[in-house]
């Protein structure tokens, strides 16, 4: 089906949809209750379970199927521990962005983000997400959040050969070339 | 229950201009209290952590946006503000600025302000940056300008025994920065200012014509705290300050209009040796050209790969040791003043995510065509530099193999929104000062227009976008706004600091690197 016609269809379901919303409501809150309750045990600061399912779907669609060195988890806790880390709304948007593109593929008679197909992700990302000023760029900003714990993974930045510097002895030479420049 | 300060003046921001203006205070004697939204971060609390840097340094942990989630807007969120992100690079006023402020009633005298500069770059020790603290990259770039007859520049920066980390932008953990929270804070502390960190003020309360209180949080306990002063500046940047002059309903005509910022991208090349960039300082060299500055900018891994165009990033995940073939440079150009700070309407639907202003801000034609033409040249310089091939910053990857492949620039950034990766760390204006009473937010004094005891001195005073790196003239303006806001004249030269202490140490008279 072409996609306009599937967005079309879609927005015409969510109008016939709507005398249903009342009791939808109350739905989506205990959801959202539970989606609580599960990150306290799944040990998550920020992340509910089904967000870290959307930004691994994400990263598969984004960067490559395959995990990053450190596996999921590392992944996913490093989103959780920036976040948790962060004062202000921006928290309260990012998680937004991240359900939201959750959700954003029934708008299009498609399935939740992460339970499309790899290769409709890639789709969907291409020609959906990133289309500069398309109705659904905005959740493209999502992707920092994957970047972020993609190279935040440890064992990636050592592979990159990035390291962290001047420690032990070379910072105690460049100290002392230091002294010597500031008294010529 | 509500917790009260009391002073003779409140200083709210501890950035470049509330940091400069609470030392002119604390000197003159006056007590003084600053209110710091972000924490009072000592070097000794930094670690080489790039999401904790982010995520404790930078406003909303560096992913502020504009209104249409177009553009990030980098601002610090620390006791020192955004200089303890930056990478102290410092500029004067053009000129050209400085006539075009006066034309519109902002006067800075030609000779006040560079004595102003003066001693501002005495405080801060700027100097050009030697030769040895360049990374790696700064060599293929001065290479590559040679090559086209151009002119590489190489920045002065505030710093002292600076061991060239590369790590600038995550806040300096060896303490070598010369932000403002090395210098005019604890200057300021030690002559008795009060810095009251963790802190952020909601409201201004007005009552005939004067500022009686202002209305802040406590954001540890989330408790109310209302500090009452004699005098008022605000000096939160230029998206906070204007926030809280909409908030508060004053002049909500005109606050947050005429902002500007200096917006820019990354452009990225890969070299067929390694490089390792990140061994020296991120900013080394720079050229000047029509409408736009070519900076050398490159970051540590999380950050560079943050930072870059989309599909570099990718190419960087599936080979991560290309990180070391790659660097990056910036092209930063000026926006007219067309920008507006607003508060969403919806804030009060959604107040933990919207609740907050925002930059309503879009490249303009003039900056992206600047920047287009800029990064023209930038492709070719890389390329004279022995670059393999450069990725235009558009958000698939094109690679620039050839000169001739540059001219593709035109078509693949003719859509500002192909731009990837675009932002700005330099947000300006939004509380103008002008001579015009229905059209500026300050009087030439930095008055708030109709009321007599509270004064704006950050970034957001400016017209318009001072078109450099503006960390510099906003500590001059706020040296010399002390005329108005402490009452008298600011001191002919500023003998202590850390720069100060080491000049005369070594009885040397200049920047001693």
């Amino acid at each position: 089906m072409p996609e306009r016609l599937r967005t079309a269809v879609a927005f015409a379901l969510l109008a016939l949809s709507l005398p249903l919303w009342p009791v939808a409501l109350p739905a989506t809150a205990l959801w959202a209750r539970r989606e609580r309750r599960r990150r306290r045990s799944s040990g998550y600061a920020v992340l509910w379970p089904s967000m870290a399912r959307t930004l691994v779907a994400h990263a598969e669609a984004w960067i490559g199927s395959a995990p990053p060195p450190s596996g999921w988890g590392v992944y996913v806790r490093n989103v959780d521990r920036y976040l948790s880390l962060v004062r202000g709304p921006s928290v309260g948007l990012q998680v937004a962005l991240l359900v939201a593109m959750e959700y954003a593929p029934l708008l299009t008679l498609r399935g939740r983000f992460s339970r499309l197909p790899l290769g409709t992700r890639r789709h969907l990302l291409a020609r959906r997400y990133l289309v500069p000023g398309g109705l659904l760029s905005p959740l493209a900003w999502s992707r920092q959040l994957v970047r972020l714990g993609w190279h935040a993974d440890p064992e990636t930045r050592r592979r990159s050969g990035h390291a962290f510097r001047p420690e032990g002895r070379e910072r105690r030479t460049l100290r002392a070339r230091t002294a010597t420049v500031a008294v010529a | 229950m509500t917790r009260e300060l009391r002073s003779r003046f409140a200083v709210v921001g501890s950035g470049a201009g509330g940091a400069v203006t609470a030392y002119l205070l604390a000197r003159a004697g006056e007590p003084v209290v600053v209110l710091e939204r972000g924490a009072w971060v000592r070097p000794a609390d930094l670690r080489p952590d790039e999401p904790h840097a982010l995520a404790t340094l930078y406003q909303d942990g560096g992913a502020q946006l504009t209104r249409d989630l177009s553009m990030t807007v980098l601002q610090g969120r620390c006791v020192g503000g955004s200089t303890v992100v930056s990478n102290v690079v410092c500029f004067r006023m053009p000129e050209a600025v400085r006539r075009r402020f006066a034309a519109g009633g902002f006067e800075l005298p030609a000779a006040d302000l560079a004595a102003a500069y003066d001693v501002v770059e005495s405080v801060l020790n700027v100097h050009e940056i030697p030769a040895d603290r360049l990374n790696p990259a700064a060599e293929r770039l001065e290479a590559g300008l040679r090559a086209l007859g151009l002119e590489a520049r190489r920045f002065r920066h505030a710093s002292l025994d600076c061991v060239g980390c590369g790590e600038c932008n995550l806040g300096c953990r060896f303490g070598a920065k010369l932000d403002a929270s090395r210098t005019w804070i604890p200057m300021a502390v030690r002559r008795g200012a009060v810095v009251v960190p963790g802190v952020a003020v909601n409201r201004v309360e007005v009552e005939r014509g004067r500022v009686v209180a202002l209305h802040a949080t406590d954001l540890a306990k989330g408790t109310p705290v209302r500090v009452v002063a004699d005098r008022y500046v605000l000096a939160g940047g230029a998206i906070a300050t204007p926030e809280l002059l909409l908030r508060s309903g004053i002049l909500a005509d005109r606050a947050g209009t005429r902002a500007s910022m200096n917006a820019g991208a990354m452009m990225v090349a890969e070299f067929p040796a390694p490089l390792d960039a990140f061994r020296g300082l991120q900013m080394g060299v720079y050229h000047e050209t029509d409408g736009a500055t070519i900076e050398q900018d490159h970051n540590p891994y999380l950050s560079f790969c943050l930072t870059q165009p989309v599909g570099v990033d990718r190419l960087a995940a599936a080979r991560p040791d290309l990180y070391r073939h790659l660097t990056s440079v910036g092209v930063l150009a000026p926006t007219p003043p067309e920008g507006r700070v607003r508060l969403p309407r919806l804030r009060a639907l959604l107040p933990r995510a919207l609740d907050r202003a925002v930059l309503d801000a879009r490249l303009p034609e003039v900056t992206r065509a600047a920047m287009v033409k800029a990064y023209a040249l930038l492709a070719r310089i890389y390329l004279a530099g022995g670059a393999t091939r450069v990725f235009a910053p558009t958000h698939e990857v094109h690679e620039l193999r050839r000169p001739d492949d540059v001219g593709r620039l035109d078509a693949l950034l003719a859509d500002p929104r192909a731009i990837s990766g675009l932002g700005t760390a330099h947000p300006q204006g939004g509380s103008p000062i002008g001579d015009d009473d229905r059209r500026d937010v300050l009087t030439p004094e930095f008055r708030v227009r109709g009321l007599d005891n509270c004064f704006v001195v950050d970034a957001s005073v400016f017209p318009a976008s001072v078109e450099v790196n503006p960390l510099l003239s906003v500590m001059a303006v706020a040296y010399l706004a002390s005329r108005h806001v402490v009452g008298r004249a600011p001191p002919a030269a500023i003998e202590e600091g850390p720069a100060h202490d080491r000049r005369r140490a070594l009885g040397l008279g200049a920047a001693v690197g």
